[in-house]
């Protein structure tokens, strides 16, 4: 039977080859105690290649990326309204190779989605900055201004048909909140995601939706919609003859933001150095003018202060989930 | 592709009414076991419940009707010709340790990283199903399979982690 | 697919060579989707589902080259016709699209899906059935109006929902490889001599109704947002059967039954983009995709864009047009090669394909658990082809599933739970009865025969 031993040879020399490929490989892994950092930092966006959260997230890379000698790679985990991506971080290593980026879905997740992360799961670092909603009609419905909106929306309870996410999603919440904050009630359509919002408002099926000024700026310049206002404490620097609801009267604040986060236990050394390398990266004017271009707030915070601002939302955005009837997860 | 013209085996009725009846089954468990399904209301929206309930509706009364045929056309007429169920064993073994293997793979690209357990896996079976084969020398097999993997696990690594970037390693 | 994960790549470039980039892109993974469809029965593309029907039969039957030329050809005509329906009536188009709200969408996945059951191989019954198994399939996870999670078995693996890559993947790729190893081959084992099996002028002449046919269709359908190519080329497929002489072939390597429905899936290239570049709006996943990078190169795309950016929008359709012709000429030079690859020892090719399974699962979210729903696809694909019961159906339950009850459900709340809406609207109206007639209309020629278990 001598094949069969050759055979047997054969497969010895194969398993030993491929014990050493693994040995090498796993001692690329351990190169212990070298500064930080001095492999691969990983950027996981929770939401699809292309979107906003994407768009950002690569800026954001990039322009990081100028200030190290190692390259930043950037990868989407998405899935779960965003719940899978936080996940994906919150569980890998905490030795500071892996970061991530978020939106308010964080917040809104934990309360609708048992298996979601809170935010206590995860260590946010910076914030980026907000993406307002805002307030839009069709040009055709005749109304001009916010007051006309709220009046024609009082006069005629859920005569208005907003188009917005699903229960939870940002733009949802938005519309959720102007109901409370200007006392009218309205019939919420939910879409999935933003472009079938803009198509819907565009076709007549809707008359208004809470979406983010850049989903219909090219719109309203058009002439087609109207955008009523901006739920942001500023103005808009892509619509500045836009006011503000708070200018109208109207004391309202709503919108998604991102932030960038690590997961709980990174070694404080690594922690405190990508905290101020990506504090540095939002204040560099070029990245802000890159960002701005792709239409992004940048408001930097501190990672003291983003957990303030986060907390703030969490408590503001509770009560309004609970009465929605979606918290079914970590009640309060 | 099962040809279209040919009417089916009764016994083959009873196999895919039970196996579409699992389907159907483990849906209904599933959807009762969701309370929120069931009990909130959701105005004009006919609830996350309508189709469901539509679907596995369908399905049931599908797989039972199958069920259903396939044993009224053996009690009319039993089928002459016996070994279909064997037929359905026949051959199993060898996609279910394939099976047990990929799963072990994919569990192993996790611990020992995507080239080793790859190239493990790949050059396990390509000797195997060479084996099985028999065609070729045990020498030409063995080389085959180095062969295989070589350009099978180094194509894909080159093209998708090292061009394109997939967090698989 | 591959636009997402080449996105990134084009974030370094100048707008205009990004543009040219992905639209090559865009064009080249449609034909490539077809190309594995064709060879190894994985489809590339949701489109291609319905290209594997007859495209891997014909391989099956030693026809590689023949399928992958008519699909070329098919495509490249299909593409074409997509692209200069863009250039000429773009805004018409658009327009129409606009009429299309929830319920003319609703109605749209009916008539899709029943398109689809008249046309599957195999029993119809049984397809009906499949279907409905994809239909589940397609609800587990978060449900979208009120945000429940279904059928998810307590497990967040299973929330974030079904993607459709890992299930084709499993369904049709996995399954086959596992069909291989029972065998020890694969059916294309035995590939014959290449010579005269590429289609001559005339047997492609033979096609040009039915790639007419499918090209109108597909430019069509593309154009209304989140219909997409899937209802495309079912009604295409749909068509053919009925328009030929030899329905009964149907399944078994029919050339109108691929040619069709490829023009189709290529012309909805051209009809896709109409929404995007006339109104902002992306018509399906690939457009969205695009619709990002545009966002990234600082364009926006929007009803201003014919007049602030007609250099733009000239650069589209010059970027589209070369692409078409690239991936003609690339095609026509490859396909022997392609098939040649056929020729690796069965054994081999087995092993990578289910190499190429795993990896592709997982590129498409980075995710481990959608390697394991590939997996446990492919246990489901290979037992149902034993049991016999078509698999193509529960494809595109789950495209087409979470689709129709999305619309269906927002219909309703915006006619507060009013169903007479589904018939008020004409559109809507006509699609329905439309269903309707595919329906019963075989059981009025033949009155034994509808939903026959037995057939």
């Amino acid at each position: 039977m001598h094949f069969t031993s050759r055979f047997r040879g054969s497969v010895a020399i194969m398993v030993l080859t491929v014990t050493t490929l693994t040995m090498i490989l796993g001692a690329c892994d351990r190169q212990a105690e070298e500064p930080f950092p001095s492999n691969p930092i990983t950027l996981v966006v929770n939401w699809p290649a292309g979107g906003g959260m994407d768009r950002i997230g690569r800026v954001i890379a990039e322009y990081a990326r100028r200030r190290l000698d190692v390259p930043i790679a950037v990868i989407n985990v998405s899935g779960a309204g965003g719940a899978s991506g936080v996940r994906h971080v919150a569980d890998s290593d905490p030795d500071g190779y892996t970061v991530g980026i978020l939106g308010a879905s964080l917040v809104a997740s934990q309360y609708i989605n048992p298996n979601a992360n809170a935010i206590d799961d995860i260590d946010l670092i910076a914030l980026v900055g907000p993406d307002p909603a805002a307030l839009e009609v069709r040009s055709d419905s005749g109304i001009n201004s916010l007051a006309e909106y709220v009046q024609r929306a009082q006069s005629n309870p859920r005569s208005i048909k907003n188009g917005n996410d699903a229960p939870g999603g940002v733009s949802h919440i938005a519309a959720t909140l102007l109901e409370r904050s200007a006392n009218i009630e309205l019939t919420l359509v939910p879409y999935r995601g933003y472009a079938p919002t803009v198509a819907a408002i565009l076709s007549g099926e809707i008359q208004s939706s809470t979406l983010p000024v850049h989903q219909l700026i090219e719109q309203h310049k058009a002439g087609e919609v109207n955008i009523l206002g901006v739920m942001s404490e500023e103005r808009h620097f892509m619509a500045p003859d836009i006011p503000t609801f708070k200018e109208q009267g109207i004391d309202l604040v709503a919108g998604d933001w991102r932030a960038i986060f690590l997961p709980n236990g990174v070694p404080d050394d690594h922690r405190a150095f990508l905290e101020a390398l990506f504090l540095e990266t939002l204040n560099d004017p070029d990245f802000q003018a890159a960002a701005e271009q792709l239409s992004f707030f940048i408001t930097p915070m501190t990672a003291a202060d983003t957990k303030r601002f986060v907390e703030a939302f969490d408590q503001e955005l509770y009560p309004v989930l609970l009465e929605a009837g979606l918290v079914r997860a970590r009640h309060k | 592709m099962p040809d279209p013209s040919r009417s089916h085996d009764p016994r083959n009725q009873i196999a895919a009414g039970s196996f579409l009846g699992i389907w159907s089954a483990i849906g209904w468990w599933s959807a009762a076991r969701t309370t929120s399904l069931w009990t909130v209301e959701y105005g004009a929206d006919p609830g996350p419940v309508l189709l469901p309930i539509l679907v596995l509706t369908i399905l049931s009364l599908g797989a039972l009707a199958l069920v259903a045929e396939g044993t009224r056309q053996i009690l009319v007429e039993p089928p002459t010709h016996k070994g279909y169920w064997s037929s359905l064993r026949r051959y199993t073994l060898t996609p279910v340790l394939f099976i047990a293997s990929l799963l072990a793979y994919v569990i192993a690209i996790e611990f020992i990283g995507f080239i080793p357990s790859s190239s493990v896996f790949a050059f396990v079976w390509i000797a195997a199903l060479g084996f099985k084969i028999g065609e070729g020398a045990p020498r030409t097999l063995f080389f085959m399979a180095i062969a295989g993997t070589l350009i099978g696990v180094g194509l894909i690594y080159f093209v998708f982690i090292y061009l394109i970037g997939v967090p698989l390693r | 697919m591959a636009l997402a994960i080449l996105l990134p790549v084009t974030y370094a470039m100048s707008p205009i060579a990004a543009m040219v980039f992905l639209m090559a892109v865009f064009s080249a993974s449609v034909f490539g989707g077809s190309i594995s469809a064709i060879l190894i029965n994985i489809p590339g593309t949701p489109g291609a589902i319905v290209t594997q029907l007859e495209g891997y039969a014909m391989t099956c039957r030693g026809k590689a080259s023949e399928a992958l030329t008519y699909s070329l050809f098919s495509s490249t005509i299909g593409g074409i016709i997509g692209l200069i329906i863009l250039m000429l009536v773009a805004p018409i188009v658009a327009g129409a699209a606009m009429q299309f709200r929830s319920p003319e969408f609703t109605m749209a996945t009916v008539f899709g899906l029943t398109m689809l059951a008249y046309s599957t191989p195999g029993s119809t019954f049984r397809g009906v059935l499949s279907g409905a198994v994809g239909l589940l399939c397609g609800m587990v996870g978060f449900d979208l109006v009120t945000d429940v999670s279904r059928f998810d078995f307590g497990t967040s693996a299973l929330q974030s929902g079904i993607e459709l890559v890992p299930l084709t993947v499993g369904l049709f790729g996995l399954a086959e490889v596992l069909r291989g190893v029972e065998n020890n081959t694969t059916q294309t084992d035995r590939t014959p001599p290449l010579k005269a099996l590429t289609p001559s002028f005339a047997q492609l002449k033979r096609l040009w109704k039915t790639i007419l046919r499918g090209s109108a269709l597909g430019a069509i359908v593309g154009a209304i947002p989140a219909a997409g190519s899937a209802i495309a080329v079912a009604v295409s497929y749909a068509q053919e059967k009925r328009l030929s002489k030899r329905a009964d072939e149907f399944g078994t390597g029919v050339p109108e039954g691929l040619a069709g429905p490829e023009a189709a899936n290529n012309a909805c290239v051209g009809g896709a983009l109409v929404p995007l570049m006339t109104l902002g709006i992306p018509g399906d996943t690939m457009t969205a995709v695009l619709m990002g990078a545009l966002l990234i190169h600082g364009l926006r795309p929007g009803p201003l864009l014919f007049t602030e950016r007609p250099d733009f929008v000239a650069t589209v359709y010059v970027a589209l047009f070369l692409a078409l012709l690239l991936t003609f000429v690339l095609g026509f030079l490859l396909i022997r090669h392609f098939v040649r690859l056929m020729r690796t020892p069965s054994h081999i090719l087995l092993i990578i394909i289910a190499l190429l399974c795993v990896v592709g699962a997982f590129a498409i979210r980075n995710n481990v658990t959608d390697v394991y729903i590939m997996i446990a696809f492919g246990v489901i694909g290979y037992v149902m082809n034993k049991l016999e019961i078509p698999v193509a159906p529960l494809a595109f339950g789950l495209i087409l599933g979470p689709i129709l009850e999305e619309n269906l459900r927002r219909s309703l709340i915006i006619s507060d739970g009013s169903w007479m809406v589904f018939i008020e609207r004409p559109i809507a109206l006509t699609m329905l009865l439309l269903s309707l007639g595919a329906l019963f209309y075989p059981f009025l020629r033949n009155p034994g025969k509808l939903l026959s278990i037995n057939q």
